[in-house]
């Protein structure tokens, strides 16, 4: 594994990001799947509001700052405009799951050809870690500050889950986890190849960490991850058009980090 | 009566946050965004530590914060919510049906600049662009006043003869996030002050069942509630002046249109509003003890705009200096308030000199070097009786 993809622009690393954020990790895995398939130079980057804005400069890549919740829609834009960009839209669980909700399900009815990457760390962090649709169940956060309460708050979202339930012929959907970076690498390679063969919409959530707002150390942070989050958050593909894999490759994709 | 006042610091955010439990609203619908976030987080701290009644809904964007407070408030609810800059920005819509139903939502607006590029410091821009919202706007110079206005926005929007939604304005992190001495009233105090609110409808009202805000075609009533609605802000200056004497009478702290200072004898004054008031009165004051007829208004209301009362007062003055903290890209014919000063002066018989300054954009600092530059050529423009310019960037790079 390099370690700055070749699509990273480099005069900005370090990056931004808090330490122990889950973002750095998710936009190498990124980068490497943009580096396999040589498409930064016709990529267009489009960055929400919330921490993810932090990546507006991150690659060798056209970048744009939408408003919050909109990203999906502005690179819908970017893509019908000129079908042979690249469209990736950026944006983390309250872009996704709240403000920006409804364009997550009108893209996937009509099967825009873009990947959009929904970083999930249930909370929203760039405003200080208030609850998000995607807080488990009693978990703390600022405005809900003694764990949250599904009679009051809901049940916390499961976004690619959601997609999946009406997504259309030719769309990508999947999550990955930054505890498994070359996974997520490939999930977002193929959400990429799909909209490179024209096929439908691509959606992968990615299960990130936000210690800064949890209020974790590195153990429970990366404990909170990978057993609450993903118990709770299955990592997988949840639909694909592309051919079953092989046993050995499905094997390869079960076990690689 | 003995007024009676608890001294605390806090961030003008906090100070917000305790108006509104001691108001106790039965609704608080809001949507986190910088910097009014601090609102939210702190007042749904109060609920869970049951200091407050109120039913908090975290809802999932401000469009649905001002839907929810639009239907608690139709069912005749005490309601309030909060935001800044975008969020206000994505209630525009919202924002015309809160004022043409005649909820008397309350809302603390944190003014922050409007994306693009985007920037999460202070400027008028967000408020400025729902001013013909049909909104009450009071602004506030520091937490004191944030915290003041909240209490009387409530009394001023329920009042009868208005029924209209009103703004809370205070100024992004200078005011928001700056630990400054608020006066803070007694709970009981400020529950008698602003009263339990009786709706003259309901959705609730099962006994007496209404339809709100149904279509109203060609040959409705549309023309005419919307005159209404102007009439409501006509009455809203004689109610603001009432609530205000009446909120010093309590808090010992009197609130008026506006405020004024050195006016009795100035030759030329700086209108200004929000916290860069501050500033401006500290050198207008410093100017005036070395003999300089200079003078200041602090515009405190922007909706309705006193037109007539701010006429009276700068009638005498040979210049007048408008300071905006929001343009209005109408091609330099200046920012909102200088647009409606000078509007205001059209029909006095002798109208002073005007001048227009666009300052802090985006959380630019309004220095004393600034405020000096400006007076400057403001004595200038009364001296020779000429504006040079008549929209000016005060602290722009150029």
């Amino acid at each position: 594994m390099k370690s700055m993809p070749d699509s990273w622009r480099r005069e900005t690393k370090p990056h931004k990001f808090c330490p122990g954020c889950g973002h750095g990790l998710v936009l190498k895995a990124l980068g490497m799947a943009m580096d396999r398939l040589k498409i930064a130079d016709r990529t267009v980057f489009g960055v929400d509001i919330g921490c993810s804005l932090l990546a507006w400069d991150f690659f060798n890549a056209d970048t744009i700052q939408t408003h919050h919740g909109r990203t999906v829609p502005v690179i819908i834009g970017a893509k019908r405009a000129r079908p042979n960009l690249v469209g990736i839209a950026y944006m983390g669980d309250g872009g996704g799951y709240a403000i920006g909700s409804q364009h997550l399900i009108n893209a996937t009815m009509r099967n825009d050809r873009i990947l959009i990457i929904i970083v999930n760390n249930t909370i929203y962090a760039m405003t200080g870690g208030q609850m998000a649709p995607t807080t488990l169940k009693g978990q703390k956060t600022e405005t809900s500050s003694r764990g949250r309460d599904p009679k009051y708050e809901g049940f916390p979202l499961r976004g690619p889950e959601m997609v999946a339930s009406f997504a259309p012929e030719g769309a990508y959907v999947a999550r990955g986890s930054v505890s498994h970076v070359q996974r997520l690498a490939r999930y977002l390679e193929r959400g990429l190849e799909n909209q490179l063969q024209d096929r439908g919409i691509s959606v992968v959530e990615a299960l990130s960490t936000c210690p800064t707002n949890w209020r974790t150390n590195a153990e429970d942070t990366w404990k909170f991850l990978e057993k609450e989050m993903t118990d709770y958050y299955p990592v997988g593909e949840l639909v694909s058009p592309f051919k079953r894999d092989t046993q050995k490759e499905a094997a390869d994709l079960e076990t690689c980090h | 009566m003995v007024i009676s006042n608890k001294t605390i610091a806090a961030i003008g955010t906090d100070a917000v946050s305790e108006a509104m439990r001691q108001i106790n609203p039965d609704v608080v619908a809001a949507y986190p965004i910088t910097p009014q976030t601090a609102i939210v987080e702190t007042f749904s701290q109060m609920v869970a530590d049951g200091l407050v009644k109120t039913h908090f809904v975290a809802v999932e964007s401000e469009h649905s914060a001002m839907s929810a407070a639009i239907g608690a408030a139709s069912s005749g609810a005490r309601v309030m919510t909060c935001t800044s800059s975008q969020g206000l920005a994505y209630m525009w819509e919202l924002l015309y049906i809160a004022s043409g139903l005649r909820l008397p939502i309350v809302m603390p607006n944190v003014n922050r600049s409007l994306s693009a590029p985007i920037n999460i410091h202070c400027d008028h821009g967000d408020s400025m662009g729902a001013r013909d919202t049909g909104w009450i706007q009071l602004f506030s110079e520091n937490g004191q006043e944030a915290y003041d206005n909240t209490i009387q926005a409530a009394r001023i929007a329920e009042h009868p003869d208005i029924l209209l939604p009103a703004m809370v304005l205070m100024d992004g992190f200078i005011i928001s996030h700056s630990i400054d001495r608020v006066d803070i009233l007694e709970d009981e105090v400020v529950s008698k002050f602003v009263g339990e609110y009786k709706p003259a409808f309901s959705l609730l009202d099962a006994e007496n069942p209404v339809s709100i805000g149904t279509f109203d075609g060609l040959y409705g009533y549309f023309f005419e509630f919307k005159r209404q609605q102007e009439e409501a802000m006509v009455n809203a200056f004689k109610v603001i002046k009432d609530v205000g004497k009446e909120f010093g009478e309590i808090s010992g702290r009197p609130y008026d249109l506006f405020e004024t200072v050195g006016m009795e004898d100035a030759e030329y004054a700086i209108i200004v509003l929000g916290s860069a008031c501050g500033t401006v009165r500290h050198q207008v004051e410093e100017m005036r003890s070395r003999g300089i007829k200079i003078g200041m208004i602090k515009l405190r209301v922007f909706r309705p705009f006193p037109a007539k009362e701010l006429a009276e007062v700068l009638s005498g003055l040979k210049a007048v200096a408008v300071f905006d903290r929001s343009d209005t890209f109408a091609g330099h014919l200046g920012g909102p308030v200088f647009l409606e000063v000078r509007s205001s002066l059209y029909d006095l018989p002798k109208r002073p000199l005007i001048v227009n300054y666009v300052y802090g954009l985006g959380g630019r600092d309004l220095s004393i070097e600034l405020i000096d530059k400006a007076v400057g050529e403001l004595a200038e423009i009364a001296s020779s009786g000429q504006v040079k310019q008549l929209v000016n960037y005060l602290g722009l790079r150029e």
